[in-house]
């Protein structure tokens, strides 16, 4: 089957002029269709006018910031996947807390091919989420359910919303199962990017991933921390 | 064990200084004894003397019977005038009424009567028999004392040959510290029991001073090489140590939120610095994946290009300023600026910035000068205008008045300070701007100059828009 990068509207939000026409080159190189705003508030209402299909924000805006802006729209009853640009570690937590919705982040400066990809990613999965389910893509085991094309994750049959990085990770773990993977590995695995981010963030997804799953089981104990190595799913 | 104990021997140590005080002062009567033996012979030897020159006075006198009376009161002793057949002639007996000093001797041991020359006549032959007359017979003079041990006293006596006869004076004097003298052993005794005693109570006493030291100097010792969030230090003690150890928390606390302001400003600054970062990157990425590019899209990635390194370098620049300006400017050279002329410049500068059109500018100036660094004063000014400029939205006004102290006040029609921000506005990397515009250095450079100079910054808000001002000493 041959494969095109979906391409879509998408809203690009950030107060650095010069940043957000580099983004801006990035993603009209990249095909997409692209809105540009400078600030949260701008960015609402150009959600409002243009409906983008994504968006790629900024956090640390004036006036309404990132983490706000996700909120409200969210609050708004908008699905539409986002990705935030961060460029602090503390905001990292934060921009993908379960309670933001925010699909995925990126810490600056970020390499604009893996953003594009992720962006890529995040498209592909709204746009097969009314398709059939191809059975043959799923990763099964203890329940849980991993659909890589979707970038789908169900455990005991409810759908888990995850971020792309999230389902990498879930996907190394259970993919092979009892095998000690270092952070560093993980790292490596679940980015696939040469951003620098501490490597305690992977500690944060682990401590997300099972937070999401123990809502759904909270008997949940696949995911194991093997002191001083890493992490392995234990199958039993 | 041993290493306590060297510890504590160590010179100068607190729990040595304070054994030795201890036994010294539990020593000291047995010293003093000792020391104050040699005062007795002096007793006696003065008394001699002193009885020498009475009986002198009689002699030269002419009649000795006559005087005998006035000068033994005056010596407070005894006379007597013993004739060639040893019969007593005269005698006068004063030396019960010894002056001050006996009176004292008195009180402190408790006699019902001052000590008698009737003792020693108990004990000596007659007059008329003692070797001392029969010498004075045929010497002239005689002088010496006799001591009275069990009765602690000494006896003094001096024999003079007159032509009308021997005359005698005699003085009788208690040897206060003889008594204690002669307990000297059993005083010894005692001292020994208080020695040890004294040393086990320096000890403890040396050992409760030190301990709470040696313990606050382990615990803080302890924190050298731990992070900044280590524990307080805990020495639950309400005395002095406690207070000592409180004021090491306090210090610790100060040191704890310095660090946490600096992380803080490290990670804005990392934070300011990662955008340019990331737009230079996002550039050379978008020239290395084009294999042709437009001349439009050169433009674009140049000025992309322009625009951030600009921003680095601005924000480097500023940041170094700030540093220097916040270490007190040492090595700036100061001269006395025209600060009138400095605000009519600047003011000038502006007026001509195409950017700035719609607003109007204002000074009002008066001569004023300051002992400054001119390039650093002048940025500190241009910093705050530039501010102005940036929220104002039709007019700045800066006025310059002199005086001991140079007030320079420079107010903007803008939407004013957020409440909380008046404080807040000359922090690092604060901003309440609605575009990012600068570095959020800006400010708070003016302040570390302004501050270098001893000057200082206050924001407030008008009734529409902002008030900055700056206050400097004048130049004498």
């Amino acid at each position: 089957m041959g494969y095109y990068p979906p391409v879509a509207h998408v809203l690009i939000i950030d107060d650095d002029r010069s940043l957000l026409d580099a983004l801006a080159m990035a993603f009209e190189d990249a095909g997409h269709d692209i809105t540009v705003a400078v600030d949260g508030r701008e960015g609402l209402e150009a959600v409002e006018r243009h409906r983008p299909a994504l968006v790629v924000s900024d956090v640390n805006m004036p006036h309404v910031d990132g983490f706000t802006l996700t909120r409200r729209l969210r609050d708004a009853g908008h699905g539409l996947p986002i990705v935030l640009l961060t460029s602090r570690d503390s905001e990292i937590d934060e921009a993908l807390g379960l309670e933001l919705g925010a699909d995925d982040y990126v810490a600056k400066p970020f390499s604009t091919r893996i953003l594009l990809a992720r962006v890529t990613a995040l498209l592909r999965r709204e746009a097969l989420a009314s398709a059939p389910v191809d059975r043959t893509q799923r990763l099964e085991r203890n329940g849980l359910a991993l659909d890589a094309e979707r970038l789908e994750v169900r455990f005991l049959e409810q759908p888990i919303r995850v971020t792309v990085t999230e389902f990498r990770l879930l996907e190394t773990l259970v993919g092979r199962p009892g095998v000690v993977f270092s952070r560093d590995a993980l790292m490596e695995r679940m980015r696939g990017d040469d951003s620098v981010v501490a490597e305690r963030i992977v500690d944060t997804y682990i401590r997300r991933l099972r937070r999401k799953l123990e809502s759904i089981d909270a008997e949940f104990a696949h995911i194991e921390t093997v002191v001083g190595a890493g992490y392995r799913w234990r199958d039993a | 064990m041993i290493r306590r104990l060297r510890a504590a021997l160590r010179p100068r140590s607190l729990r040595l200084r304070a054994l030795i005080v201890v036994v010294v002062v539990a020593a000291l009567p047995v010293f003093a004894v000792w020391a104050t033996d040699l005062a007795d012979a002096t007793v006696a030897q003065r008394m001699e003397m002193s009885l020498s020159a009475l009986t002198r006075r009689v002699a030269s006198s002419g009649s000795p019977v006559a005087v005998l009376d006035a000068q033994a009161g005056q010596g407070h002793a005894r006379l007597t005038l013993v004739g060639a057949d040893g019969a007593v002639l005269a005698e006068s007996d004063h030396s019960g009424e010894s002056g001050w000093s006996g009176r004292l001797t008195q009180w402190v041991f408790q006699e019902e009567a001052p000590p008698s020359l009737a003792v020693l006549d108990a004990v000596r032959p007659t007059l008329a028999d003692r070797e001392e007359v029969a010498r004075a017979r045929a010497e002239g003079h005689v002088s010496g004392c006799i001591g009275l041990s069990e009765q602690r006293l000494v006896a003094c006596y001096s024999a003079r040959h007159t032509p009308a006869g021997i005359v005698v004076a005699e003085q009788v004097k208690r040897l206060p510290i003889r008594a204690l003298y002669d307990a000297r052993f059993q005083l010894l005794k005692v001292s020994i029991f208080v020695a040890i005693a004294a040393l086990l109570a320096g000890a403890w006493l040396g050992n409760r001073m030190v301990r709470p030291l040696e313990e606050l100097r382990r615990q803080v010792l302890d924190r050298v090489d731990r992070p900044l969030s280590a524990p307080p230090v805990a020495l639950s003690r309400s005395d002095e140590f406690g207070e000592l150890a409180g004021a090491f928390n306090r210090l610790l606390a100060e040191v704890r939120d310095r660090s946490a302001a600096n992380e803080a400003f490290v990670a804005d600054l990392a934070h300011e610095m990662k955008n340019p970062v990331a737009a230079i990157r996002a550039a050379s990425e978008s020239l290395a994946g084009q294999a042709e590019v437009t001349e439009a899209r050169k433009a674009r990635l140049a000025r992309i290009l322009d625009d951030s390194s600009r921003r680095l370098d601005e924000l480097v620049t500023q940041l170094l300023e700030l540093a220097r300006a916040e270490a007190g400017l040492q090595s700036e050279e100061r001269a006395e600026v025209d600060v009138a002329a400095l605000i009519s410049g600047l003011v000038d500068t502006l007026r001509a910035d195409p950017r700035l059109e719609r607003l109007t500018f204002m000074a009002r100036t008066e001569p004023a000068t300051v002992r400054a660094g001119s390039s650093s004063l002048e940025s500190a000014l241009r910093n705050v205008l530039d501010n102005a400029a940036s929220f104002a939205s039709h007019a700045v006004s800066v006025e310059v008045t002199g005086g001991a102290v140079v007030r320079v006040v420079v107010d903007d029609d803008g939407p004013g300070l957020p409440a909380d921000a008046l404080d807040r506005v000359f922090d690092r990397f604060y901003t309440s701007r609605g575009a990012t515009v600068g570095t959020g250095l800006g400010l708070a450079l003016t302040r570390a100059i302004v501050e270098a100079h001893g000057g200082h910054v206050a924001a407030e808000n008008r009734e529409q828009g902002a008030r900055f001002v700056l206050t400097l000493p004048a130049a004498r």
